[in-house]
């Protein structure tokens, strides 16, 4: 699980390790790291040493040498050439803080930007250049501009499989140039043409200084279109929409506010539906998919940013695995605003059960949930359960303005499906969602 | 992908040289096992270095399954150097004790291929030889196939060691 661990048997280790364990989760692509010290020498004394000695260099951590000015040149020379293209923005720019580069880069050169789950927050949600999520659940316009692209520029994501799809079937059409600071990224999944090894904010920077402003109106208005006419939708039956809800809070806080989540439907429909204004915006468990993440992310986020409005938007499945941390939040007062989108099921389980397992519901039901709000209050933690959808903007409004942590239990329509969708080991190009693809994307 | 693709493709000796302490080997091996990569031998020795480890294992894979094995195992934080030892520009051993069986009518053909071989005989029984060999993988493979006939009971392999020729080494860059 973590990048690098440490066992200390000798309290005169201890300072040494610490500081060794900074730089290993820091240095190259930063990951969490262990440091296991046992009860002995937990109670153990020593002398505090400022300068006590750190392992020599350690290759896998080393600074990261400039990226290669040939293979910067290669990427100038396919964007001169490139039609359509577009850029895959991952974690990896968050990581890097080089949003704001991206921003000026992606604008510059007039390419629109495809964010994946994790990088959500690295390009502002509400710019007209932005296409949202790709892949499994992504919008069918970034779907579409994947499969029709002629260049592909990956910015520090590592072609996860619910981006790809099929990977015998991943941007056809296209020059693949892969930025990354992981070599063992590069090339892992997908055959790539222009390998760019490098911290992904030197390499725009790079870029910014070479890249002359270009139009790109046929492409531009290409995508345009797809996003006008395949925008993210959902059906109305007098229900309570998870979408809805979703919508209702993007409006109340204008996007400016932190957002977790759990694992799940819920999750997705964060991702579809919100609008990140900033980096590290969004905190959520993407690869791992760790259910039961959300409330505690929540507290932390709040913790970590005082000055800004943390949202929680969770499952009833992810809410369950980590409900008593609300006594956390209590004890603190820690004002997270807590939704439940409360489907009585492991809602993306039961979807697929419904869509590949002939609607067999084997262990996804939960129907003796319990009375989250109920509950809240038994921690003394304010509690709303809104079963009527004309409720939904007004208890958003008061947890809003609420000075304490809110539970709001929604109890949303239980069938809803997360759309679109790209069916597990299928490509992106068999994307399904309810309008029929455009003829210039299949 | 099936262990059996993965396992494919031509035979690669890599060393790596890696920092001499305890878990280091379980994280190459987990490497391994955990993208269904087999390991054909390993061998695991100090260096002149007494900080440093040197490993050297044989791999099968075609060369995009051998690019992600060098990357990812210098992706370790203990590993120091990673090194594709190619056969031509280096030279590789490995030992070999087997026991054969020898009776008496047996043993003087098999005398003749151990000499022949340069093998040596360390151990003698009635019924029994245990011979030990050193050799690159063409030399062990035919002394078995000859010694098969007489009835293989044992095989022990060191597995591989391999140094570049001439003055060029894997040198540890620690500081």
């Amino acid at each position: 699980m973590t990048k690098y661990n440490w066992l200390i048997k000798d309290v005169r280790q201890i300072q040494g390790v610490i500081r060794e364990a900074v730089r290993v989760a820091t240095g190259g692509r930063p990951g969490p790291v262990l440091v296991d010290i046992p009860k002995d020498i937990q109670t153990a004394r020593t002398e505090y040493n400022p300068q006590a000695p750190v392992r020599g260099p350690l290759p896998a951590v080393r600074q990261m040498p400039e990226p290669d000015a040939k293979a910067i040149e290669k990427l100038i020379e396919a964007m001169e050439r490139a039609e359509r293209p577009v850029i895959l923005a991952g974690a990896g720019i968050i990581k890097a803080g080089a949003s704001a580069e991206l921003a000026q880069f992606a604008r510059h050169a007039q390419i629109p930007v495809i964010n994946t789950l994790l990088g959500m927050g690295g390009f502002p949600g509400t710019d007209p250049l932005f296409l949202g999520m790709p892949g499994m659940h992504g919008t069918a316009y970034a779907n579409f501009a994947l499969c029709e692209c002629d260049l592909l520029i990956n910015l520090g994501a590592r072609f996860d499989d619910r981006v790809t799809g099929k990977v015998s079937s991943f941007c056809l059409k296209a020059v693949i140039v892969h930025v990354d600071i992981d070599a063992a990224e590069i090339g892992k999944r997908v055959k790539t043409h222009i390998p760019i090894l490098g911290n992904v904010r030197d390499v725009l920077r790079s870029l910014n200084q070479q890249v002359r402003p270009v139009e790109r109106r046929a492409w531009i208005g290409q995508v345009e279109a797809w996003k006008r006419d395949y925008p993210l939708q959902y059906g109305w039956d007098g229900s309570v929409k998870p979408q809805y809800v979703i919508e209702q809070i993007q409006e109340i806080t204008g996007g400016d506010a932190l957002f977790a989540t759990g694992v799940g439907q819920h999750q997705m429909w964060a991702a579809q539906f919100l609008r990140f204004n900033e980096p590290r915006a969004f905190v959520s468990s993407g690869g791992l998919g760790t259910m039961g993440f959300g409330l505690p992310a929540s507290i932390g986020a709040k913790f970590g940013r005082p000055d800004k409005e943390v949202w929680l938007i969770d499952g009833d499945g992810s809410f369950a695995m980590t409900l008593v941390e609300l006594a956390t939040a209590a004890m603190y007062n820690v004002p997270v605003r807590a939704v439940i989108l409360n489907n009585a099921f492991l809602g993306m389980v039961r979807q697929w059960q419904e869509l590949f397992f002939g609607k067999r519901y084997s262990h996804s039901h939960y129907p003796t949930n319990p009375d989250f709000a109920k509950i809240a209050e038994g921690y003394g933690v304010k509690g709303f359960s809104v079963r009527d959808v004309d409720q939904v903007r007004s208890v958003l409004e008061q947890a809003a303005d609420h000075d304490g942590p809110v539970v709001m239990d929604f109890h949303v329509n239980p069938e809803e499906n997360v759309w679109p969708m790209v069916p597990a080991g299928a490509g992106n190009d068999e994307m399904q969602l309810a309008p029929p693809a455009p003829e210039s994307a299949r | 992908m099936s262990t059996e693709e993965k396992n494919g493709g031509p035979s690669h000796t890599i060393a790596v040289l890696v920092e001499n302490k305890f878990g280091v080997l379980a994280k190459v091996a987990g490497l391994f096992s955990a993208r269904g990569y087999n390991i054909d031998s390993l061998s695991v020795g100090v260096t002149q270095d007494p900080t440093v480890s040197r490993i050297t294992l044989v791999t099968r894979g075609d060369e995009r399954i051998l690019e992600q094995i060098r990357k990812q195992l210098s992706k370790l934080i203990d590993t120091i150097k990673v090194m594709d030892m190619v056969r031509e520009d280096t030279v590789q051993r490995e030992m070999m004790l087997v026991k054969v069986a020898a009776p008496r009518s047996a043993r003087a053909e098999i005398l003749q291929i151990v000499e022949v071989f340069r093998a040596r005989i360390v151990d003698l029984s009635a019924e029994t030889l245990i011979i030990e060999i050193t050799g690159d993988d063409g030399k062990i493979g035919a002394f078995l196939e000859l010694l098969a006939p007489f009835g293989l009971k044992e095989i022990a392999r060191t597995g591989k060691a391999a140094l570049s020729r001439g003055p060029k080494t894997l040198k540890s860059t620690k500081g």
